[in-house]
């Protein structure tokens, strides 16, 4: 590659790609500033120590009051500037106050525990909307406690466990992760809010110490970190479950307004009553458009008509069994008749005598009378005794 | 909550359980007797809530073991 004849640009391009492989992005740089002059609202300086020299740039009037001879850190990306053909520090921010070895100490242990993935977004555990017990570690003195207090019992009344500890000061640190180790040893606490009211940096460390930040990392309750000023963000900030800027916005956080519960309850009911309204209302509909449909409707109708023609048929049967037995008494009496006319007694009434011989035989021939014969005569009222005086055949074929 | 042996749902978990009830009738796939049920069930839990709310008052206390 070296053989051909490069343009500038190609050169600077590949210097280019060479810095952002490098990857030197949200860096923090200490050094001197010299050179220092603000342009349009721009801030270039350089950034020395006793071998090197890097030029910065900052897209800020001079806000910290930057002077040749301070020392600082800043924190920035580098790139190139291809045009000028030189890299700089694109400056993000700029420290001047609280820096030196606790600033340092810091940023190292910011970056350690980061890697660690103390701070990560996964660990972070869920706050309970409604805590039934919350445990503040913080100064029993000051207003800060008693604020979060106001608040708490303002918005919604919870149940308040306190755990009073230094919040500055030589080894406060020890007690502060002892609180949380005691709190997790309990079974009733579900939220802790670890709080500090303003202070300077130095005032702040308790909260960027190493143990701390683990004691709160290794806590099953989750955390709720408000330290300091809302613009201060110590390491048991970026390692809590939450962060709030300040001890009150943590009380806010903590728990919910009461009225907000009790509109959401309201809105609550309205949607259940909406519901069951709605299904009811369904079923109804359902049951009109049964009751709609034709054999509802014309139900009377249609049971009217069906009891005329039953009423029609109980008729018609009436009628045909009164015929009916008007028919069988005719044929009986036809057959009475009948049976009358050929009944002896008839014979009888007629004048007719009806002759019996011994056994009750009835002599219908002259064939069968012996003379001397005892014969009996029934006439229609009465009968008598005779005897076959004389007897005399007919001729039948004369007749 | 009358028999004391009985364990009461906490406020959260109340809450919770009321908006699954809403959300599960807002379905509308239960039957009517099942509608009315969850209907009383979730009605119950308002109620409950809302006990709790107008109950509800600050206890403080002191964490006493020694953190020092």
């Amino acid at each position: 590659m070296l053989r051909k004849i490069l343009r500038v640009r190609e050169v600077v391009s590949f210097i280019r790609d060479a810095i952002e492989n490098a990857n030197l992005n949200d860096i923090w740089v200490e050094g001197e500033i010299s050179n220092f002059k603000e342009v349009v609202g721009i801030s270039y300086f350089d950034l020395k120590d006793e071998e090197a020299l890097l030029r910065c740039v900052h897209f800020s009037p001079n806000k910290e009051n930057l002077k040749n001879g301070m020392k600082v850190i800043v924190k920035g990306d580098i790139g190139i500037y291809e045009k000028k053909g030189y890299y700089q520090l694109y400056v993000k921010e700029v420290k001047t106050h609280g820096i030196g070895e606790l600033f340092i100490k810091f940023i190292e242990l910011k970056e350690k525990l980061k890697k660690e993935g103390l701070f990560d977004e996964k660990f972070k555990k869920e706050i309970p909307k409604i805590p039934s017990k919350i445990a503040i570690v913080t100064s029993p003195d000051g207003a800060v406690l008693h604020d979060m207090l106001n608040i708490i019992s303002r918005r919604f009344p919870t149940n308040i466990l306190i755990a009073p500890v230094r919040v500055q000061g030589e080894g406060c640190e020890e007690e502060i992760v002892n609180a949380i180790n005691e709190l997790n040893k309990r079974k009733d606490i579900d939220l802790i809010i670890l709080a500090r009211g303003g202070g300077s940096w130095e005032d702040l460390q308790a909260f960027n110490e190493e143990k701390v930040a683990r004691a709160i990392f290794n806590s099953h309750i989750p955390i709720i970190s408000a330290v300091g000023h809302e613009t201060d963000f110590t390491i048991a900030d970026f390692v809590a479950d939450k962060r709030a800027s300040t001890p009150s916005a943590a009380a806010e956080m903590a728990v919910p307004n009461r009225e907000e519960i009790i509109s959401l309850l309201h809105v609550f009911e309205k949607r259940l009553v909406k519901v069951v309204e709605e299904k009811i209302n369904l079923y109804g509909r359902i049951i009109e458009g049964v009751m709609k449909r034709k054999t509802f409707l014309h139900a009377d109708e249609l049971i009217l008509g069906k009891i005329e023609d039953l009423e029609y048929k109980i008729e018609r049967m009436e009628e045909l069994s009164k015929r009916y037995i008007e028919n069988m008494k005719n044929t009986i009496n036809i057959r009475f008749e009948i049976l009358n006319a050929m009944s002896p007694y008839n014979i009888l009434n007629r004048g007719y005598s009806i002759c019996f011989k011994k056994g009750n035989k009835v002599v219908s021939s002259v064939d069968d009378i012996y003379i001397g014969e005892e014969l009996r005569i029934v006439v229609k009222d009465g009968d008598a005794k005779c005897i076959a005086k004389e007897k005399k055949k007919l001729d039948l074929k004369k007749h | 909550m009358h028999c004391e042996g009985e364990k009461e749902i906490g406020f959260e978990e109340a809450l919770k359980k009321l908006e699954e009830i809403i959300e599960e009738l807002e379905k509308g796939e239960l039957p009517l007797e099942e509608t009315i049920s969850k209907f009383e069930e979730g009605i119950k839990l308002c109620k409950l809530c809302r006990e709790k709310i107008q109950k509800a008052e600050m206890k403080i206390e002191k964490l006493m073991e020694d953190i020092k």
